[in-house]
């Protein structure tokens, strides 16, 4: 199971944009294996002290650990996954992939 | 004379006085105690027989007496016996002749016997003296089987070998012949001197064989011989003596040709030295390339480390001398000297001559060669040489560096835009005093954290800087990998446009305002001219209808260019909605195409329709991809002055395809994303003549909010193409009405 925490900034259209192409290119890499959190720092300003969030649109890959995080162009599939470490994903075969994520 | 009578044990009467009693007496002691056996016979029957031969024979005098003595013969022998007897007896035989007894033991033995004829008891009897041999016979036996098993030793050694007697050969091995060409024959009773050189080798190897010996029993050495057909060859001699008597004259020597194997060794040592050559060489380059190893160390250093280990690495270190000038700099050996022996090497560094590498030869060059050098110290030459431009050139190389990577955190300290180092891991390693303003935290607060790894899908990206106490400032980001502090990294530069942003927004309002405002009076003064046009207004003179067509026109195009901008606007402002409903795409285009089918008659342009037929229905808001299509074949006409326009529809991989391909100057040449992906002219202050990158620009971006998407290209003076995606349908729907 994967889990990512994305913290924006209101609700711009280009940052609906993004996430819908986020949200898009996650469902075809995990196939539902994964929850995306979204975060609006103009309703929660506190989460940003609390979690260090400098900058958004910041995405966090809390679980599988190790987290890691990136920040800019969410919505570059290829770039996305790189910074994230997940570029191998791609080479995983899905059977073995969802088996391993199930246990 | 009774011969038992005077000496056996019965006395006898005798005239003959004291004396001849005292020399019986005498004879008959002998007779007792002598080690020899002696005995009597007469008629072929034993008369006496001494206690030494009862003792050897097993019988005792009363048990010998009256027995035959051919009975005590081993029976093999005892015809040759009675023969040889019988010969010496009658005088014939004069040497003791050999036979073999049976024991009373069953035992045969060997002796040796003679017989005398004699006077016994005044009858003629035989006195036999005979001796055992038997240890004798068994001793001579053992040394033919010795000599035997020498013989069988000799022909078994598989070397060349001579039995030498006086210095003559007496003896030579088979295999004498496979080494010197001499058959054995040949060679028997002469002298050696055939097998050496010369005649003075031959000597004093005779002479130091004979001293060795005469200490030693086994003399080795080294010697050159010669072969029979003159060619010479090395023999490893072994002499020994036979016999352990140093005095003996009989000597063993083996000769076994060790040419090849000499050979073999001299080129092995000749590749040991080859070796050690090439190690010294390598220690020296592996010298040299630890001290490049060596970051802090400076090109004197390295100067002065080469120039004292160049002649170690020669053949003659003691005459070898080297100097090295570098960037006018010399460093040289203590023992060096202007030579003419010497190879001289250029320095050359970025194709300049920096400096000279000499190496001189003190000592005069092997005969025959005029060169003083050996051609592995030659390469060794031309390779430091190599490696002193290879550490110069990349000592410069890192100077330049370092001096770059202290002119760029300069360069990024100084800078007005923020500047931010990540590393791989998205941890902030560096920050200017820029970004700290940006950020409004100071570098302690930052660094160290988990900034997040900078992602930009094209050039720049815009984001949105958090500040300590939730403010947010607009800002754009580039970044580019680069190398800090050893480390693969991320420069990210944060510029703040959060001014340019209040500015484009303002801008955005305001084109939004003025063009709703005149977009209606404009729509407004296209009726009326079209109301006038009709007559309603009475009649027009040729010249007002003119003018008012004119108008027309203008009054259109502005029209265009109003909404267009109120579209820009919109999206800009992310106000524009969606109605997405099933809809026939040949509908939309026949719509689209009717606005243009004048225009394109006026032009004279043919249009090419492909798939009216296909029915195919998508997903789309009708008005939106109404108003996509009219640009897209706007432009196409606008660019086509003649020739043919052909609008193509088809479904593939889930989407409906409209194809717009034209004849014409070919727009999209080298700029067609960035048509698409900016408003070119939205952000001038007035649009182009043509409109084009408004309406490619709103295409773009409802055909986005449609899912669908638009690419063009062109061939330059051949034409340009717009493709058009849209979703299909997915299963049969009640159409939308129009």
């Amino acid at each position: 199971m994967y889990e990512f925490r994305l913290y924006v900034i209101g609700n711009t259209p280009s940052s609906k944009k993004a996430i819908t192409k986020l949200e898009s290119f996650l469902e075809d890499e995990f196939k539902g294996l994964y929850c995306l959190e979204i975060i609006n720092l103009l309703e929660n300003p506190q989460l940003a002290d609390r979690d260090d969030i400098f900058a958004t649109p910041t995405l966090v890959k809390t679980l599988p650990a190790p987290s890691k995080r990136i920040l800019g162009d969410i919505a570059n599939k290829e770039k996305v996954l790189a910074g994230l470490g997940l570029e191998k994903i791609e080479s995983k075969p899905r059977d073995k992939a969802n088996a391993e994520d199930n246990k | 004379m009774n011969w038992l009578k005077r000496f056996g044990d019965k006395p006898i009467e005798h005239k003959q006085g004291q004396m001849e009693r005292h020399i019986a007496e005498l004879y008959k002691t002998i007779v007792s105690s002598s080690s020899a056996c002696i005995y009597i016979t007469q008629n072929k029957r034993f008369q006496f027989a001494n206690p030494q031969f009862q003792k050897y024979t097993g019988f005792s005098q009363d048990e010998l007496l009256g027995m035959d003595p051919l009975m005590l013969i081993y029976p093999e022998d005892r015809g040759m016996t009675r023969e040889n007897a019988i010969k010496m007896l009658k005088g014939e035989l004069s040497i003791a002749y050999e036979f073999r007894i049976i024991t009373r033991r069953r035992q045969i033995r060997w002796i040796m016997e003679t017989v005398t004829s004699i006077q016994h008891n005044g009858k003629r009897a035989v006195l036999g003296a005979c001796i055992d041999i038997t240890e004798l016979k068994e001793a001579k036996k053992r040394l033919e089987e010795l000599e035997a098993l020498d013989s069988s030793i000799l022909d078994a050694i598989p070397v060349s070998f001579l039995v030498l007697r006086n210095r003559r050969i007496i003896f030579a091995s088979d295999d004498v012949e496979a080494a010197f060409g001499w058959k054995p024959e040949e060679l028997i009773g002469k002298t050696t001197q055939m097998l050496y050189q010369t005649k003075e080798e031959y000597e004093e190897a005779m002479k130091r064989t004979s001293s060795v010996l005469e200490q030693r029993t086994i003399f080795i050495e080294e010697l050159p011989c010669r072969r029979k057909d003159g060619r010479e060859i090395t023999c490893l001699v072994k002499s020994s003596r036979i016999g352990g008597n140093s005095k003996g004259n009989k000597v063993l020597a083996t000769f076994e040709d060790i040419s090849e194997r000499k050979k073999m060794d001299e080129e092995a040592q000749e590749q040991r030295h080859e070796l050690n050559r090439r190690i010294k060489e390598l220690n020296c380059l592996y010298t040299i390339s630890n001290l490049i190893k060596e970051q802090d160390i400076s090109i004197e250093e390295i100067s002065k480390s080469i120039i004292s280990i160049i002649p170690l690495s020669f053949k003659y270190p003691e005459a070898t001398c080297a100097r090295l000038i570098v960037e006018g700099q010399e460093f040289k050996t203590g023992n060096y000297e202007e030579t003419i022996q010497k190879q001289v090497r250029d320095i050359i560094v970025g194709g300049k001559q920096i400096g000279t590498l000499e190496v001189g030869c003190l000592r005069e060059g092997p005969e025959n060669s005029p060169e003083p050098f050996l051609g592995e110290e030659i390469n060794l030459i031309n390779t430091l040489a190599a490696q002193l431009r290879e550490i110069i050139s990349y000592r410069r190389t890192q100077e330049l560096l370092r001096s770059s990577e202290t002119n760029l955190h300069h360069i990024i300290s100084r800078n007005a835009d923020g500047m931010t180092v990540v590393d791989s891991n998205g941890i902030l390693t560096f920050i200017n005093p820029a970004a700290e303003a940006l950020f409004g935290r100071k570098a302690e607060q930052l660094l160290g954290k988990s900034f997040g790894y900078p992602v930009v899908a094209g050039e720049k990206t815009e984001v949105d800087i958090v500040r300590k106490g939730g403010e947010v400032v607009a800002a754009e980001m580039r970044t580019v990998e680069i190398e800090w502090d050893g480390y693969s990294a991320c420069l990210a530069s944060l510029r703040d446009i959060t001014k340019r942003k209040q500015i484009e927004q303002k801008k955005t309002d305001f084109v939004s305002i003025v063009s709703y405002q005149l977009k209606n009076p404009v729509a407004e003064i296209k009726g009326y001219i079209g109301k006038m046009l009709m007559g309603l207004a009475g009649d027009l003179t040729a010249k007002q209808k003119q003018y008012l067509e004119e108008m027309q026109e203008i009054s259109s195009r502005s029209y265009r260019i109003i909404s267009g901008l109120l579209d820009v606007s919109r999206i800009e402002r992310g106000v524009i909605s969606v109605d997405i409903q099933p809809v026939k795409l040949e509908e939309l285009v026949d719509l689209a195409l009717k606005e243009y089918a004048e225009k394109m008659e006026e032009k004279g342009l043919v249009l090419n329709l492909e798939g009216m037929d296909s029915e195919i229905i998508v997903l789309a808001d009708k008005d939106k991809m109404i108003e996509v299509l009219s640009n897209v074949i706007d432009n196409t006409v606008k660019s086509t002055d003649e020739g043919l326009i052909t609008m193509k529809m088809k479904k593939e991989s889930g989407f409906g395809i409209v194809e717009v391909a034209d004849s014409g100057k070919g727009i999209f040449q080298d700029l067609p994303d960035k048509l698409l992906n900016t408003k070119q002219n939205v952000d001038g202050v007035l649009p182009s003549e043509n409109n084009l990158g408004v309406g490619l620009y709103i295409a773009k971006n409802f055909m986005e909010l449609q899912h669908g998407d638009i690419s063009a290209s062109s061939i330059n003076g051949k034409g340009s193409s717009v493709i058009l995606k849209i979703p299909l349908a997915q299963y049969e729907v009640p159409l939308a009405k129009r």
